[in-house]
């Protein structure tokens, strides 16, 4: 009995220590941990309020990537440590994360891959996502349109939804290819087709499949699962990025401490 | 008895895992989180401002010299989520304070910020887990 008990702490040790996916969370545990708490009645064609997801790096495995898109990404140099790849003492200046040297917006979907809130807003014929990252907007068409033969790219692409029961399916095209996917690295493309599926799986959670069609990017569809939770006392916080708050950030702070 | 208390050492376990802020997107692999300092220090100035917020004081060191650091801290969206009531007056200049820190591995005096407590004893920190808001 007690070697069982030593036996299943060790082992949850282990997997807290050594599972990459330690901030992740699975659809299945989130809404297991949380039955008891959350049998609130909810409607499940709801999704509004605000909602929170953890940080994470890197969304796609390299093993689907295009030889292109591999070059891509082994080409990035960051001052974080992902995989083998050189890392830059350079805060800013001589890094090539577009979301640190630039005030350019981070795009879809990496905007859903920094633990700062977004809200979802539901009118007639629309949502709209408020997202606290460089207070970032962006609509979902749900008025039955057809997504636009021949976009012009956008950092956030052109989006339309329809709900299948009780999942909103939303269909995205029309990127610019300026922005990652996640913080790895992993490059979008002008030919990405993303469709993300919300489901609402109780009064406090939704899950959000994203899945990636990239003929340039990947050589094969690949689905990437999370679980937001709803914060309903929290509010958006106004956050642009300005150019002369990343200056004095990056005077004070990050060039000092990288001074090698 | 038995899941309830593995699950306990678990959740205090994973909860003292993610309070190394390990990722962040501007990276903090300047900073060495093998080491906290913990100082006694007087507030010279406080940015409550995006992208990070920024700490500067001063501490007098063992030679009886006064040293002047300055350190980041979250967003003030953050720093609000994490109980900082007081937003951008929590800390003003002349505060007596002591501060905990992670700081830059090349020795400057730059770092990020663990917690502060004040002079009436609260206790203002940023180790929260990044599932309530990150950085």
């Amino acid at each position: 009995m007690r070697n069982r008990f030593l036996t299943s702490i060790v082992s949850m040790a282990a997997t807290f220590v050594l599972s990459p996916l330690l901030f992740a969370q699975t659809p299945e545990s989130s809404a297991a941990k949380t039955t008891a708490k959350s049998a609130k009645a909810f409607d499940p064609r709801d999704l509004s309020g605000v909602w929170l997801g953890n940080y994470n790096e890197s969304i796609i495995p390299n093993e689907i990537l295009t030889p292109w898109a591999l070059a891509q990404f082994n080409s990035q140099v960051t001052e974080r440590q992902v995989g083998n790849r050189p890392i830059t003492h350079d805060g800013e200046k001589n890094n090539s994360d577009p979301l640190v040297n630039s005030c350019d917006p981070p795009g879809v979907p990496r905007v859903y891959f920094h633990p700062r809130p977004f809200e979802i807003m539901q009118i007639p014929g629309r949502l709209i996502f408020h997202y606290e990252e460089y207070n970032t907007f962006r609509e979902i068409w749900t008025d039955g349109r057809a997504l636009p033969k021949d976009p012009d790219p956008a950092w956030n692409g052109y989006s339309v939804g329809r709900w299948q029961a009780d999942t909103l399916v939303v269909e995205t095209i029309g990127f610019n290819g300026k922005t990652w996917i996640d913080n790895a690295g992993h490059p979008v493309t002008e030919s990405l087709h993303l469709t993300e599926r919300f489901r609402r799986i109780d009064q406090d959670h939704m899950a959000i499949d994203f899945t990636f069609e990239d003929a340039k990017a990947l050589t094969q569809p690949f689905t990437y699962k999370r679980v937001y939770t709803l914060h309903p006392d929290w509010e958006i916080t106004e956050y642009f990025c300005t150019d002369a708050d990343k200056e004095d950030f990056y005077k004070k702070i990050m060039q000092p401490a990288g001074k090698q | 008895m038995k899941t309830s208390l593995a699950a306990s050492f678990a959740a205090v376990l994973g909860l003292l895992l993610c309070s190394i802020p390990l990722l962040a997107h501007h990276g903090t692999a300047a900073y060495d989180y093998t080491k906290t300092l913990n100082v006694k220090a007087t507030i010279t100035s406080f940015k409550w401002a995006n992208p990070h917020c920024q700490i500067e004081f001063d501490v007098k060191n063992d030679a009886g010299s006064t040293e002047h650091w300055n350190i980041e801290a979250f967003n003030p969206a953050m720093l609000r989520r994490e109980g900082w009531n007081l937003g951008r007056d929590s800390l003003k200049p002349g505060d007596e304070v002591t501060i905990s820190l992670h700081p830059a591995k090349n020795g400057q005096k730059i770092g990020i910020l663990d917690e502060v407590v004040l002079a009436n004893g609260q206790v203002l920190k940023q180790r929260v887990a990044q599932s309530q808001g990150g950085f």
